[in-house]
């Protein structure tokens, strides 16, 4: 199926971030904001089903600080790759978001992080996972991400996982490209590809990042993601902590030239972490984000 | 294989120390309530020894910890190191923290919190105007969502509306003056006993004070999503009458308690509401 593709191409984007001051995002080396719609929500369990309300003092605060920013919905709560059933609960609460606050697009983790538990009961497993390269995969993810863009009249994309979990099954020596690939020209979806989650999977299994762009789709990709993280009982976690690395940096400027989709480029950080990583690194890393998206735009002018 | 099959043995394994232990243990017959091919069975059975998978379940864990933390910062902050850690395992053990809305999972939380701590305790007392405090401000925060943007005009989000959804009792005019009328407490509303003053007891919650010494006389906070600050002391008789209200009363059972007025600010502050049959 034909890529759904956003004609604008935003620039650099970075995160909403209550913790942030809202003078970072008037500042101009931010060109627009990726919001995750859970954060402006609280929960609350009504007969027996969980509901996401907007809260709408949040809500205003983000689009004050943000104000005339385009913004792109990344959400975390869907779970498109639970077979028992996706989250239904955060699709109503999108419905409702989307007549509030308009997106150029809008992703989700290829993952899974609910499971029928003991008692046959839909479970939190209070960790994403990753979904296997599978032919099953592929059609359970699929119709899914179709409904998703034709739901929302958007481009709809997908983000590679970060995982630990060595030598996942897979059909026919299919390998994670060959899922994300699958997935999106089956279903139309663009793929947002996290390069930290990528190298962070590479150091921790063992692969050439680079032979591993060399077999994905790099027309699919509409947005890339940045971010650093710190180690962790001898693993690299993506934690959202730290400056972007210089080999993630160095996959940025291999993907931007083979991606002519691209459309943005977002360095993710955590609202916790913000404080102490500070505004002058973050500035930092999006400044270079910026002369590495001109370069390309130059490029392809 | 079959995805539903190896995503439920898989989330089993990550959520259940106990699964894990026998997967270890047990090996591929572990597995075989999960419909999975012996290809899919041997996977999960080298998984349980991988150090990439020890170390997923361990960010799973410090994230459900974080979470449950989270939902009851001053329990938490209240209970001694020991019995924290304590009853943090025996709750994450059980399933607890894995919910990405750590505060949907507060009220459950803190009951189990309640349950391991002596009734009469100063750190129950604290569980329990938590749980209180968060059941209050849920209802006033429902409220004022669905109130129109005008709501200030007609009292304010925590002002006389703020028992709806519950159907409230019209504190001004007849409804609680006929003898018949039903009222019940509102489910976000409750009385919470300290032995002795609560800002003592807080005081030393937070490390300031000693615990101070248990008084004959009970401190009793009544809850309401009403009330401006959610919570004050409770008169005497508005106590008695909330009790009383187990799981409903007639306002002539309540007048036979209270006074007239006491019930009427009840109804008022939407800490007694009709019952939903009303």
């Amino acid at each position: 199926m034909e890529l759904r593709c956003s004609q604008r191409a935003l620039g650099v984007g970075f995160p909403y971030l209550p913790t942030v001051s809202p003078q970072l995002y008037a500042s101009g080396i931010i060109d627009f904001v990726e919001v995750a719609p859970e954060t402006l929500c609280h929960a609350r369990v009504v007969r027996g089903k969980l509901r996401y309300e907007i809260d709408a003092d949040l809500l205003r605060r983000a689009r004050d600080a943000t104000a005339g920013l385009p913004m792109v919905v990344h959400g975390v709560e869907l779970s498109i790759g639970s077979a028992a059933q996706w989250n239904d609960a955060y699709l109503d609460l999108l419905d409702r978001f989307a007549t509030i606050w308009e997106f150029v697009w809008h992703s989700e983790h290829l993952s899974f992080q609910t499971a029928p538990g003991p008692d046959g009961v839909i479970a939190e497993i209070g960790v994403p996972l990753p979904l296997p390269p599978t032919r099953e995969a592929i059609e359970l993810v699929a119709p899914r991400a179709q409904a998703l863009a034709e739901r929302y009249g958007v481009p709809f994309l997908l983000e590679n996982a970060v995982h630990y979990l060595p030598d996942l099954p897979a059909d026919d020596n299919m390998n994670e490209a060959a899922l994300l690939d699958a997935i999106s020209e089956r279903s139309g979806a663009g793929v947002l590809l996290d390069l930290f989650n990528l190298h962070c999977n590479a150091v921790e299994h063992g692969f050439d990042p680079r032979a591993a762009l060399a077999r994905l789709r790099l027309d699919r990709v509409i947005e890339v993601h940045l971010a650093g993280g710190a180690e962790r009982d001898g693993f690299l976690m993506d934690s959202h902590s730290e400056q972007v690395p210089e080999p993630v940096w160095q996959l940025l400027d291999h993907v931007v030239a083979r991606a002519p989709n691209l459309r943005g480029i977002v360095y993710e950080v955590l609202d916790e972490n913000a404080p102490s990583l500070g505004e002058r690194a973050i500035a930092e890393d999006l400044a270079r984000a910026r002369s590495v998206w001109a370069r390309w735009h130059r490029r392809a002018a | 294989m079959s995805l539903l099959g190896w995503q439920t043995a898989l989330g089993r394994m990550v959520t259940s120390a106990s699964f894990r232990a026998r997967a270890r243990a047990d090996g591929a017959p572990v597995f075989a309530p999960f419909a999975l091919d012996e290809a899919a069975r041997g996977w999960l059975t080298r998984l349980a020894h991988a150090p990439g998978f020890a170390f997923t379940c361990s960010i799973q864990a410090s994230w459900c910890e974080l979470r449950a933390r989270s939902a009851a910062r001053l329990t938490m902050a209240a209970l001694p190191e020991g019995q924290r850690q304590d009853i943090l395992a025996t709750w994450l053990a059980r399933g607890g923290g894995t919910g990405s809305f750590f505060a949907s999972e507060t009220v459950a939380f803190l009951e189990f919190v309640a349950s391991q701590l002596p009734p009469d305790s100063h750190l129950a007392s604290i569980c329990r105007m938590e749980q209180a405090a968060h059941r209050a401000s849920q209802a006033a925060r429902d409220v004022a969502a669905t109130q129109p943007s005008d709501a200030s005009s007609v009292g304010g989000p925590r002002g006389p509306v703020a028992c709806a959804p519950r159907d409230p009792v019209d504190a001004s005019n007849a409804s609680v003056r006929d003898p018949a009328t039903c009222v019940e407490r509102h489910p976000a509303a409750s009385l919470v006993v300290f032995h002795a003053a609560p800002e003592a007891v807080l005081a030393a919650a937070f490390g300031d004070a000693p615990w101070p010494a248990h008084t004959d006389d009970a401190y009793v906070l009544l809850f309401a999503p009403g009330l401006p600050a959610l919570c004050r002391r409770a008169q005497p008789d508005e106590a008695a009458m909330f009790e009383a209200c187990a799981p409903q009363a007639t306002v002539a059972a309540l007048r036979a308690i209270g006074s007239d007025a006491a019930l009427v600010e009840l109804c008022r502050i939407g800490a007694l509401v009709a019952p939903p049959s009303r």
